[in-house]
């Protein structure tokens, strides 16, 4: 009998473990998402708790400059938190005032409806709807004709529109490539599955992916151009082979046919770097053949090249779900902006501003804007072993600005660095031609990033502060920057980390907000880059990571300069 | 100030479910027993927040425009009143207390626990700890919670029920709710708001669906015995530990509100069944009608105890298609009001994707997303994914549906060698027919598991023909299959009872002899 007690405790406490452990689980779950497994943020208010969330959607609607701005109109593709927590004007894609939109016969019509409606922003989150990829809508918000400004949530996308689209000079008649030259597809079959068949060879075009069940389906993969996958195709004896130029919009046009989820890419290969793919299209398809359009910008470039060549590019389209894939007619034309002699001005003048939280401020070619003072701050997610780096924040070289101030507080490590842009998604993190990041989507939490190291040669000067302070304590670091080699420098971003752990209400904290801006070869943008850097070894949890603050953060202005004394960032 | 609001709100529950319990110990009809009386104080818990809620709806629909103060005033007045109007017709003024404290005796009773129960009390007591404070604590973030409370803050704004749902837009409108519940959840929401005096914190709307969890849990604790049962405490834990129920109790879904009404429905069977008074069809029409009034999915529900009716009831054909059929007609007359503003708003009674006219755009292509996007789209799919999604998908729903199946196969063990029995004690070969029926027809505090059991098949029933017939109108969506999770732990604990109890018995008896 005894072994019966035994028996019967074994069974009762595996009874209650299998019974507390989801409990736990979810209740902790919930709480980590607003950040409230530290004890003292369980007391805030319900407005400060929203502003500690860890979700894009919600982060989204933190901002100050939605307050009071009746003019401001949202679509958005979630309505939820609109319709509850936020007094922003919004119009969800669903509704019926939507659908002279999505009847529009072209983009520019369909653009008018949208400001007809007095929409001027439009929200949309990571998931393939419908409302999203089957209509004008993927066009609208990733071509600089109509989106102003774009910034990242988590992931949600916030795009600002104009008020009126740009002029376009010849739309898309300047064809980058003919399609019906691209003969040769290959399919790129993840290794080991036994139930997706796929037909090879020159001419063929189609994979299948057909598992029994849904959940059990990998990805399928076809590329545009011969060779595997992973080198640059081999275009000699192709007529307009994909060639694109850095800094160009261009509208990618794709006859796709099957079922499932199917996403389309650009990859761009540049010198002998490991090419880097830029989404362009995400959407289900079924049955019937479906004429793909969408606009994407070509901001790959590499450092080792003063005048950038175009690089060359294989549209692949990827299967991630169960179905089938055929492939038809692809290709890739000009968008067309209107503007000077290079596109790219144009495109750059689309892109002007950053922000950083609360904080904006504007590229320096087209002057200085005062933004006004906010906080930012470094944290990191995850448990690391050894050290983390990350931008504070980052200032164009060309402000001429002769030394930086500001004031910080937290405790670590940590060194001012100046660092030339290298390539159009390098953070300023690592000196490295091959730094590649993927900046669309922009959470530390995910390993989104890629590094790729390697010896740069480009010299860099580093004051390097040991730092422990409760209280604010003013910085001041003298800017001498290295001679950077004058490359064409890209996209601006700024990373930041993502959580919050403690403060008073009031407070912004938050998810990275990040902007893409496209420079070109006008002007050389060197950013200056404050990182902190931990060089303890740290073992503990997400939120135990030191932290490190910054504020009023200052930037002296050089000789030479026509812009007012000193900017605020 | 928020707490306060918070206490008030659940006081205002209170004091319906106490008016509540004194409408239905009415309708409960002449004689109940003792068993019924107290089922019928248990269930007023849940029973009182959703009257609340219609003469909320009532009044905001007839009265548009009044202040916060009137419109409380008014509603908790038109209760009260009802109840005190009810109370003067009962035969003995002290019944209803008596009930209500029989029924706390025989729930929270913990006299002589024994160690399976206490750990099951205590685990409980966990649960319930940690889903309220996860309430408490984190802001809304689902979907569906967000949609309702944005929909409650527009009535709370204006004042007025006329508008919802809110699908015919005017320029100056931005949100749109193109479902056709009735107003039950979202009547909850406004009165959390207007006890609140305002829609910007959410924290008062966070604890209606918990409360109704409770009442489930609660409900279950019940049907198996109360708490000195040993495995009484355990069925709420089941339940609650469910990751499914758990996750979307903790963020404020709508269908703890209808799984509640099906449980109180089906516990209120029997006590129709044995003395079937007009009041007792009026009052399990009721009871029905008000899932429907929570979710309309409800009609499901209403149906499928409809259908229990029949079998239960004794009596000639006609007679028991007659009662079955008035239970559905009472629920659907409850919600009449919203069924016509449906037709009126949407062209049917009951409107899904089709009266969204962006869904009908052919060249967006809602379809494939529909398909594809859920996982359901494969023959395999459909049956492994879907119909049988509570063995397949654990992440979801946990091990209960395992349960459900062995504890299935132990009955059916169980019940064939009781028949066997009672053909040897009786001398005569009765048919399993008969025997179905004699069971069936057994009083409400035996066989519960009977009609648990009848009802988790007849549900099953259902989607298994809806899947031969390719509609995923149950299997897209996990919460649709979640529909019969409290039957479902009250069949596993009650069937699982006697294996506990003689274990137990079987310890103390030699327990002594232990060293």
């Amino acid at each position: 009998m005894k072994l019966k007690k035994v028996l019967l405790w074994m069974v009762l406490f595996l009874a209650a473990i299998s019974t507390t452990g989801p409990v736990a689980y979810y209740t902790v779950a919930r709480m980590n998402l607003f950040n409230l497994t530290k004890l003292q943020n369980l007391l805030l208010p319900e407005r400060n708790k929203l502003q500690l969330s860890r979700l894009g959607q919600v982060q989204m609607l933190n901002l100050d400059r939605w307050e009071n701005r009746r003019e401001i109109r949202v679509l958005t593709l979630r309505q939820a938190e609109f319709a509850f927590y936020s007094r922003v004007r919004f119009i969800t894609h669903i509704d019926p005032r939507m659908v002279p939109f999505y009847l529009a016969p072209d983009v520019d019509t369909a653009f008018r409806e949208l400001r007809r409606l007095g929409i001027t922003h439009v929200s949309i989150p990571e998931e393939p709807l419908p409302t999203l990829y089957n209509s004008f809508l993927v066009e609208i918000t990733n071509s600089g004709r109509f989106v102003r400004r774009r910034d990242h949530f988590g992931a949600t996308t916030l795009c600002e529109l104009y008020a009126e689209p740009t002029a376009v000079s010849t739309p898309g008649d300047e064809q980058v490539s003919a399609g019906h030259d691209w003969t040769l597809w290959t399919a790129d079959k993840e290794y080991g599955r036994k139930d997706v068949a796929f037909t090879a060879g020159p001419t063929s075009s189609t994979v299948l992916n057909e598992p029994a069940i849904s959940a059990a389906a990998k990805e399928v993969r076809l590329s545009s151009g011969p060779g595997p996958i992973d080198v640059a195709p081999d275009l000699a004896g192709i007529q307009d082979a994909f060639r694109l130029a850095v800094g160009k919009e261009y509208r990618l046009e794709a006859d796709v046919k099957g079922e499932g989820l199917v996403q389309a890419e650009a990859h761009i290969y540049i010198d002998d770097s490991p090419p880097q793919a830029i989404p362009v299209w995400q959407g289900y398809i079924s049955g019937r053949t479906k004429s793909l359009q969408a606009t994407f910008t070509q901001d790959v470039i590499s450092p080792k090249c003063t005048d950038c060549p175009s690089a060359t590019a294989r549209i692949v389209l990827r299967l991630l779900s169960r179905g089938r894939l055929e492939a038809g007619e692809t290709r890739i034309r000009e968008s067309g902006l209107a503007g000077s002699s290079s596109s790219m001005e144009v495109v750059q003048a689309r892109w002007r501003g950053w922000s950083l939280q609360a904080i904006e401020t504007t590229a320096i070619k087209w002057g200085w804007r005062n933004g006004h003072p906010g906080r930012l701050f470094l944290k990191h997610a995850g448990a690391y072993p050894v050290e983390m780096e990350s931008a504070a924040f980052t200032v164009p070289r060309d402000a001429g600005a002769s030394a930086v101030e500001f004031e910080v507080r937290g405790e670590g490590r940590f060194f001012t660095e100046l660092r030339c842009a290298t390539d159009s998604r390098s953070s300023a993190q690592e000196l490295s031609p091959d730094t590649t990041w993927l900046g669309r989507v922009l959470t530390t939490d995910s390993n989104e990033v890629q590094h790729q190291v390697a010896a740069s040669g480009i010299p860099v000067q580093r004051t390097v502060l040991a730092f422990a302070s409760r209280e604010w304590r003013k910085m001041s670091v003298r800017l001498q920057p290295p001679d950077c080699p004058p490359l064409a420098s890209g996209a601006l971003i700024s990373r930041m980390a993502p959580q919050r752990e403690s403060g008073a209400p009031g407070d912004f904290s938050g998810k990275p907000t990040t902007t893409l801006i496209r420079t070109g070869d006008h002007f050389r943008v060197m950013r200056l880059a404050v990182m902190t850097r931990w060089e303890r070894d740290f073992r503990g949890k997400a939120g135990e990571m030191p932290e490190v603050e910054f504020r009023n953060i200052i930037l002296e202005p050089g000789g030479g300069q026509s812009g007012p004394d000193s900017v605020r960032l | 100030m928020i707490t306060v609001s918070v206490f008030a709100m659940l006081g205002t529950f209170v004091l319906a479910s106490a008016c509540a319990c004194v409408i239905f110990r009415f309708v409960g009809g002449p004689l109940p027993t003792q068993g019924e009386r107290i089922r019928l104080a248990v269930l007023s818990l849940g029973i009182g927040p959703v009257l609340l809620a219609y003469f909320l709806t009532a009044y905001l629909t007839l009265f548009p425009g009044g202040s916060a103060g009137t419109a409380i005033f008014s509603v908790l007045a038109a209760l009260v009143g009802t109840a005190a109007v009810v109370y003067s017709r009962q035969r003995s003024a002290a019944l209803v207390w008596a009930d209500i404290r029989l029924a706390a005796a025989h729930l929270l009773s913990v006299r002589r626990l024994n160690p399976v129960s206490m750990v099951g009390l205590a685990v409980l007591l966990f649960a319930v700890g940690a889903l309220a404070f996860a309430m408490i604590v984190v802001p809304l973030t689902d979907n569906d919670a967000l949609e309702y409370a944005g929909s409650a803050k527009l009535v709370f704004e204006e004042m007025s029920a006329r508008r919802y749902p809110f699908v015919h837009l005017t320029n100056a409108d931005d949100y749109y709710g193109p479902w056709s519940h009735p107003m039950g959840y979202v009547a909850l929401q406004t009165w959390g708001f207007l006890l609140q005096g305002n829609a910007e914190d959410g924290l008062i709307i966070r604890f209606i669906t918990p409360w109704f969890a409770v009442c489930t849990a609660l409900a279950i604790v019940h049907a198996i015995g109360g708490m000195r049962r040993t495995l009484g405490a355990w069925g709420a834990v089941l339940l609650l530990a469910t990751p499914a129920y758990l996750f979307t109790t903790m963020q404020s879904h709508i269908d703890q509100i209808r799984m509640f009404f099906l449980v109180a429905a089906v516990l209120c069977v029997p006590i129709l069944a044995r003395a079937p008074d007009w009041r007792r069809v009026v009052g399990l029409g009721l009871l029905a009608g008000s899932g429907i009034f929570a979710h309309s999915l409800g009609i499901l529900s209403c149906l499928l105890i409809s259908a229990l009716v029949f079998l239960c009831v004794r009596g000639t054909f006609w007679r028991k298609t007659l009662i079955a059929t008035t239970v559905s007609v009472v629920a659907v007359l409850l919600v009449s009001y919203r069924l016509i503003d449906n037709v009126l708003v949407f062209g049917s009674p009951i409107a899904d994707f089709g009266a969204v006219p962006v869904y009908a755009l052919p060249q967006l292509d809602w379809e494939a997303y529909f398909r594809e996007a859920r996982g359901i789209a494969t023959f395999a799919d459909q049956w492994l994914v879907g119909f049988l999604a509570g063995l397949s998908q654990p992440k979801i729903y946990g091990i209960t549906y395992w349960l459900f199946l062995c504890m299935l196969f132990v009955f059916v063990r169980r019940q064939r060698r009781s028949n066997a029995m009672l053909i040897a004690m009786s001398g005569s070969s009765e048919s399993n027919g008969q025997l179905l029926k004699k069971l069936l027809t057994l009083t409400s505090s035996t066989r519960i598991e009977w009609l648990a059991l009848l009802v988790v098949l007849q549900f099953y029933a259902m989607v298994f023909v809806s899947v031969v017939l390719g509609m995923d109108a149950f299997i897209k969506n996990y919460r649709y299959m979640m529909t019969t999770l409290p039957l479902l732990v009250i069949f596993v604990m009650k069937s699982f009872s006697p294996f506990v109890e003689s274990w137990l018995s079987a310890l103390n008896a030699t327990g002594r002899e232990d060293s």
